[in-house]
């Protein structure tokens, strides 16, 4: 992901495709929300697909006036490109099936909660908390990182998030970016207490993937401003044991930068902002055979260090 | 090992590297091309002696009081290393001739 410049550019008149699509029937438009420093709102022509797509982004609602648009434009079945995703009337994404078009959005938040925050070092991590000290999972992508930060949620830990730790360098704060945990079919099973609501009329639309809302696990799920404690770098291994095996705090960055979003933006400061992180963090390795075990062991860590403390 | 250096020379670090030391072990962060190398910490005792004013000599002589051992052995194993650092580009190729 690479960074946008970070000042904001300055105010213009809006796109003619903007303003083409203000004319435009719209069956859902959206409250705004809130994704770390991007705030946005969408509007689309289904209104089945609208309720569908709030409900993932419920975790980010926010009060007041959006400061972007997303429109998701459906130019009708049999049409090349099917549907377009507009953002401030500048077309980013088209895609066929209705299915991708629901997930394209979604995704693009993501992404821009990046772009669009360029002030936080970002990890590709998920994050969970405990009174405030935090346990940050990072791994590539299919390691199991949302499965485990559920499971350890719904074990009683709070959660920052499942995709992108925002790490303030002034502070070395995580900011929460509490998105909806997203559980790809294989964990489904795992969590069948989590299943979201889907109604008959927008099944078109549904991608197989859950997002789940974490204040469905418990209203007080989502943590406030954390410091990092661990870091438990996981992955499954259904063949072997579950074990947290220490690694060196040098290791431990090596592996975060192959994780990190935007360190070449943050360059020296990103390199000093995890060579910090990691000082008083114990490190370890955690291969998942299965989910109890590995909610067992990170529970254990952080039963340990309040022992310690 | 590319290069070998001559015992009287001076060593020094390149510039622009930023080093950070977490339990014995260095990180050294290169900010031009963003690389991380780690120094074990027998490399790291030496990249501390690289300071710009000590030759090879002086670093052996000190190294082999600081560990009692064979000043013979410690130079074989100090040009080693230097040669492994330096084809990490880690060292001022201006100083080290």
């Amino acid at each position: 992901v690479t960074a946008p410049p970070a000042t904001a550019a300055p105010a213009r008149r809006r796109p003619r495709t903007a303003r083409v699509l203000d004319r435009l029937d719209w069956g859902y438009a959206s409250g705004r929300y809130r994704a770390l420093d991007f705030d946005f709102a969408f509007r689309v022509p289904d209104p089945a697909l609208g309720r569908h797509l709030a409900d993932a982004l419920s975790p980010l609602r926010a009060e007041g006036q959006a400061a972007h648009l997303y429109s998701l434009v459906d130019r009708g079945h049999g049409r090349r490109r099917r549907f377009a995703l507009y953002l401030d009337g500048e077309r980013i994404e088209h895609t066929d099936p209705p299915a991708a078009a629901a997930a394209m959005l979604p995704w693009h938040v993501n992404r821009m909660a990046v772009q669009r925050s360029p002030r936080f070092l970002f990890l590709h991590a998920a994050a969970v908390a405990t009174d405030g000290d935090a346990v940050l999972l990072a791994a590539p992508q299919e390691a199991g990182k949302t499965t485990l930060a559920t499971g350890l949620v719904r074990a009683g830990m709070t959660y920052l998030t499942d995709e992108a730790v925002a790490v303030e360098p002034e502070t070395m704060l995580l900011h929460p970016y509490p998105k909806a945990l997203s559980i790809d079919p294989g964990a489904q099973p795992l969590f069948p207490d989590l299943c979201p609501p889907l109604e008959a009329a927008a099944r078109a639309w549904d991608h197989g993937q859950w997002a789940v809302d974490p204040t469905r696990i418990r209203p007080d799920a989502v943590s406030g401003l954390a410091r990092v404690r661990a870091v438990v770098l996981p992955a499954y291994d259904a063949d072997g044991h579950t074990a947290l095996t220490p690694i060196s705090r040098a290791a431990t960055v090596l592996e975060l930068v192959q994780q990190c979003f935007n360190f070449t933006l943050h360059g020296r400061r990103g390199f000093e902002t995890l060579v910090s992180l990691v000082r008083n963090a114990e490190c370890y390795r955690l291969p998942m055979a299965d989910l109890d075990t590995a909610v067992e062991a990170v529970l254990g860590l952080v039963g340990e260090r309040r022992r310690i403390a | 090992m590319s290069h070998t250096h001559r015992t009287d020379s001076v060593l020094a670090r390149r510039p622009g590297l930023v080093t950070a030391e977490l339990d014995g072990e260095l990180l050294v962060y290169e900010e031009q091309s963003g690389a991380i190398h780690t120094l074990n910490p027998t490399a790291s005792v030496v990249w501390s002696c690289i300071d710009g004013r000590a030759t090879v000599d002086d670093i052996v002589a000190e190294l082999a009081v600081a560990y009692g051992a064979d000043p013979r052995t410690v130079e074989a194993d100090l040009l080693a290393l230097l040669g492994q650092l330096r084809d990490l580009g880690l060292l001022d190729d201006g100083t080290v001739t």
